[in-house]
């Protein structure tokens, strides 16, 4: 069974089951953030994500949010299959199914997403991603943060494997829970001074679907990255 | 069109001729105007859309202040940095010189036996040419950010430092990517794919190319073509936008997310940064992602920032293929040490890169960036040039500069741009000597009574071909290229030679307040009726007009020209003058004037023998510019006008009143040392529409291209920045062109003469003046 709503954030814990701060203290919902505030901010996300053709989902929890991930691989355009080098044959790729990878969750979350894609035909995967950089319809990640006045969703201690998903697949669908979105960088500033404190650490503020505008400054999405963010925002902001 | 980047490290200096020819050239290429014309009003707009209800200049001085302490102790932040890096297993490297840096480089390639290079933008690597050391040891390499793969393809270097590619059109790079496709297929050739294979997953073979039309299939074109190097490569290369000393981590930023993929996928991660992006702490390196974004693209952030401390986890158990990764810090001193102890120029090191003084500089606007620096590109790159690259490569590229200031306020770390090539030019003319004829004109400048001599001497001396206010059938072989405006004949008489009527008309001095009058060379001795309409205004409300007779130029040519010794001389001539006279108010009606003595004396003067600091605050303090000293010291209302209905100007034929309540649709040019050298944008547009109904028109401050020495410097650069300024006012519809300066009245009056089209240009105490109630 997935875990309600809250139990990465509320309890310090991140998507892969380490503290978010070394001393343990539950940083991506700021204790001081009053419900009051967190619905303006989650308002105010919602709004900024549009202007960034990030588009936002609301879920109620958890397993929605997964529900929906494997509803946008299995419905996906079938993902470019750029050379890399890799060693599937392409028969394998042009027989193989929609996919969807989703290294970070945990075992109980994996375990109800694999189900969830097996009813829908799409094949998931943990990784190595390594072996997969290419031809992955949609990734699943979960956030620890939202900054509302940017939309940007904050990723940190993500193994590789959860990196390079969010990288090459052609659609994000980043998980956040709605309680974690505040005002602002500076409301963040704890979070991610907490974040480079540690030993090691890459914290990726993500803000949209990887965009350039090097060709006669024409704005076009997807080069490198993804060509779409979805943003599922769970549950009940102001909790 | 890069020639002056494309011959490698070592370009051939180009003499005074082959840079105009350049310019010239450039000026010719009409993809690159009308797209950079496109970009400078889009910019502006976008700028302003994404600061609104944010304090765009708060946010700007705390960067600005935050980075001062940072330069005040950059080698302590590097020490720290150090320290907190290494103890978690980055390597940090600190590079002297930029050979250093890239020496430094090669053996990190050699020693993990890396063959090829992916390359994420960054303009320090730029800055050390590192792309050239990298083909020398024979390591493949490849750009990753599209703008900058698509130079590497062409063999140029960027033109712009956000968009380096801005300077090609679409089919320019389809033709880029076709050449590249068509070309032995990449380092490792992919699978073939079979015939069954479904559409959309189509690998290998070499790419279609599209023709142009459609930029989205460019961008897929570099998708496939990237991805494949990403995938191969062996070290990845980055810059960064912040260091932050006490965490020993590095920020980047991008909207592609190549830098993500640079910095996972290879097994060695170097990343390049100019000692200045270090910063003491995240909160501060939030300060400048709060503005940077902002203001090199107008966006509120970019699409990815990336923060890498400590050797960030690999791989995961169970997975093959991850190695261990090394991540190695090389710092790029190259002069930003020595700089950051260089008490005039070293919030030069403020810079965070983010290209906004060249979105809005007039001469980029018309020559984009090849012809903008060295390697950094816009008023910075002028500047970087000089510090990183020497003055050799400096010398041509600071001259090109208008000094309008457009640069400086729009800087994100509030840089005095302007001020600081000024100062450059002055350091390169004292090392290389000056040329003759600044030395000349310094020498002129900087002694009054030999200056106005000369003065009157051209007065007759222009006697056979001035016909009314402009020199006529001067021989175009004396004009050259410099024919593109009708040059103002010299006034017969000059205020200083009317002044002492003009004192005497004043029968009944009031005790209103004493209003000491800087006229200017242009106002003395070419515009003298301009001033007397001044002293109309003045005396109407009860001043009290003063002009010291001792005053002279106000030093600006000078300094132009680097001509730092004659700058001061003047600058204290003047002061004394002034002082003497005993003035509440010192008003220049020209801003370049004014600005010069509000602005810049206070530093030209500063140490001078007898000038104690006070007396240069109050003095200072006291400079004021003509429209605020008519809204708020004199308090002209509307009610005290007449709105105007013909101009009697020489300039053209009677305005026709066709506005609103039959007034004449009047025009406004900001000049660019009253707009924001001196920060005064309401009070002439409040006058304007006391006389008559102000029309605003597109691009009001934009420069015109005067520019004092620069037009004789550069005369096509000059004559090209007016023209379109006149073509956008003679489309307004406006009747009658205002400015409140007398080298734009110069310029446009000038260049409406030649045009034939006759758009009356007038100044705005003219224009006043000559509206003002009878009763006044
Ligand atoms: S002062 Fe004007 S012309 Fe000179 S660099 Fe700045 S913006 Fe360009
Ligand atoms: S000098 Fe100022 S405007 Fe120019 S790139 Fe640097 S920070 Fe930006």
């Amino acid at each position: 069974m997935p875990q309600k709503p809250g139990a990465y954030g509320a309890q310090g814990l991140g998507p892969c089951g380490l503290n978010l701060c070394p001393n343990g203290e539950a940083m991506a919902s700021d204790a001081n953030q009053t419900s009051e505030a967190n619905l303006e901010a989650v308002a105010l996300f919602k709004k900024k994500a549009a202007e960034v053709s990030t588009l936002v989902i609301e879920v109620p929890d958890l397993s929605a949010a997964l529900d929906q991930a494997a509803r946008i691989a299995a419905q996906a355009d079938p993902a470019e299959r750029l050379p890399t080098g890799s060693p599937q044959t392409a028969r394998e790729i042009a027989g193989s199914p929609k996919r969807l990878a989703a290294p970070d969750l945990s075992e109980a979350d994996y375990a109800y997403l694999a189900g969830r894609c097996q009813e829908l035909g799409v094949e998931i995967l943990k990784g190595p991603m390594r072996e997969r950089l290419s031809g992955l319809e949609a990734a699943f990640s979960l956030a620890s943060l939202g900054l509302a006045d940017t939309a940007t969703c904050v990723m940190e201690n993500e193994t590789e494997d959860c990196r390079l998903a969010s990288m090459v697949c052609e659609t994000h669908v980043l998980g956040l829970y709605a309680k974690d979105v505040v005002q602002d960088g500076q409301a963040g500033l704890a979070f991610l001074e907490a974040a480079l404190d540690r030993e090691r650490n890459f914290v990726s503020f993500i803000s949209g679907a990887s965009r350039t505008s090097d060709i006669e400054r024409v704005l076009t999405l997807g080069v490198h990255g993804p060509l779409r963010l979805v943003v599922a925002l769970i549950g009940p902001s102001g909790d | 069109m890069a020639d002056l980047l494309d011959d490698g490290p070592e370009p051939k200096q180009l003499s005074p001729r082959e840079y105009r020819d350049s310019l010239k050239e450039a000026l010719g290429d009409t993809f690159l105007r009308k797209t950079l014309d496109k970009f400078a009003v889009q910019y502006k707009a976008n700028r302003e859309a994404i600061f609104s209800g944010l304090e765009e200049k708060g946010l700007i001085a705390e960067v600005a202040a935050m980075k001062d302490q940072s330069i005040d102790r950059l080698e302590d932040l590097y020490e720290e940095f150090r320290a907190e890096a290494s103890r978690k297993g980055m390597r940090v490297h600190l590079a002297k010189t930029a050979d250093e840096a890239v020496r430094t480089i090669i053996d990190i390639a050699r020693e993990s036996g890396a063959k090829r290079v992916i390359k994420s933008k960054s303009m320090t690597a730029e800055e050390i040419d590192l792309n050239g050391a990298l083909l020398e040891a024979s390591l493949d390499y490849v750009e990753t950010d599209l703008g900058e793969w698509i130079i590497q393809l062409r063999g140029e270097g960027p033109s712009h430092m956000v968009l380096p590619a801005i300077h090609l059109s679409r089919y320019q790079v389809a033709e880029e990517f076709a050449k590249a496709a068509a070309a032995p297929a990449g380092p490792h050739g992919d699978g073939p794919v079979g015939p069954g294979d479904p559409p959309g997953r189509q690998a290998g073979g070499p790419d279609r190319t599209p023709d142009g039309e459609d930029i989205g299939k460019l961008v897929k074109v570099a998708r496939r073509q990237l991805r494949a190097h990403f995938v191969q490569a062996d070290m990845g290369i980055t810059g960064a936008n912040f260091a932050v000393a006490k965490n020993g981590a590095i920020g980047l930023c991008t909207n592609e997310g190549n830098a993500r993929l640079t910095t996972n996928l290879p097994g060695v991660h170097v990343a390049l940064v100019g000692l200045d992006k270090l910063v003491p702490t995240a909160a501060d390196a939030l300060k400048v992602l709060r503005i940077l974004p902002r203001n090199a693209t107008a966006q509120p952030i970019t699409t990815y920032v990336s923060w890498i401390t400590g050797l960030p986890p690999s791989g995961q158990s169970g997975s093959v293929g991850s190695p261990q990764k090394s991540l190695h810090v090389v710092f790029l001193d190259n002069g930003r040490l020595d700089l950051a102890k260089d008490p005039k120029c070293r919030e030069v090191l403020r810079c965070v890169r983010c290209g906004a003084c060249a979105n809005v500089c007039p001469v980029y606007r018309l020559v984009g960036g090849h012809r903008m620096g060295y390697v950094y590109i816009g008023a910075i790159g002028l500047i970087l040039t000089y510090f990183f690259h020497g003055k050799e490569k400096a010398k041509q590229l600071v001259n090109n500069c208008v000094g309008c200031e457009a640069c400086k306020d729009v800087c994100a770390a509030g840089i005095d741009l302007s001020g600081i090539i000024s100062e450059i030019r002055a350091r390169i003319s004292e090392s290389d000597g000056s040329p003759a004829v600044s030395k000349l004109l310094g020498l002129v400048m900087s002694n009054r009574p030999l200056f106005h001599t000369l003065l009157k001497y051209a007065k007759f001396a222009q006697k056979p071909v001035a016909t009314g206010a402009y020199v006529r059938h001067l021989p175009t072989i004396l004009l050259g290229d410099h024919g593109f405006r009708a040059l103002p004949a010299i006034a017969n008489r000059s205020f200083r030679e009317a002044w002492p009527e003009i004192e005497a008309q004043d029968i009944a001095p009031k005790d209103g307040p004493r209003i000491a009058l800087m006229a200017g060379c242009a106002h003395d001795f070419i515009y003298p009726d301009q001033l007397v309409a001044a002293v109309k205004l003045i005396r109407a409300k009860g001043g009290r007009a003063l002009f010291p007779m001792e005053q002279s130029c106000c030093g600006l040519p000078s300094q132009m020209m680097g001509e730092r010794r004659a700058a001061e001389k003047t600058a204290l001539g003047n002061f004394l003058a002034f002082t003497e006279a005993r003035f509440d108010y010192l008003v220049s009606l020209c801003p370049s004037c004014a600005n010069q003595m509000k602005n810049r004396y206070p530093t030209l003067l500063a140490g001078s023998p007898g000038v104690s600091a006070e007396a240069l605050e109050s003095f200072a303090q006291r400079v004021i510019d003509f429209s605020t000293l008519l809204t708020q010291v004199l308090k002209y209302f509307p009610e005290d006008f007449t709105p105007a209905r013909a101009p009697n100007s020489a300039s053209g034929p009677v305005a026709r009143a066709s506005g609103a309540g039959g007034l004449p649709k009047v025009a406004y040019h900001s000049p660019c040392h009253l707009g924001r050298g001196l920060g005064v944008t309401g009070p002439p547009r409040a006058l304007i529409a006391m006389a008559g109904e102000y029309l605003p028109t597109e691009g009001e401050e934009v420069c015109c291209g005067f520019g004092g020495t620069y037009s004789l410097k550069f005369p096509e650069m000059s004559s090209a920045l007016m023209e379109r300024k006149l073509e956008v006012l003679e489309a307004s519809g406006a009747e009658r062109l205002v400015t409140d300066c007398p080298g734009c009245v110069l310029q446009l009056r000038g260049g409406e003469e030649k045009r034939g089209r006759r758009l009356p240009v007038e100044h705005l105490s003219e224009f006043l003046a000559r509206s003002l109630k009878p009763s006044l």
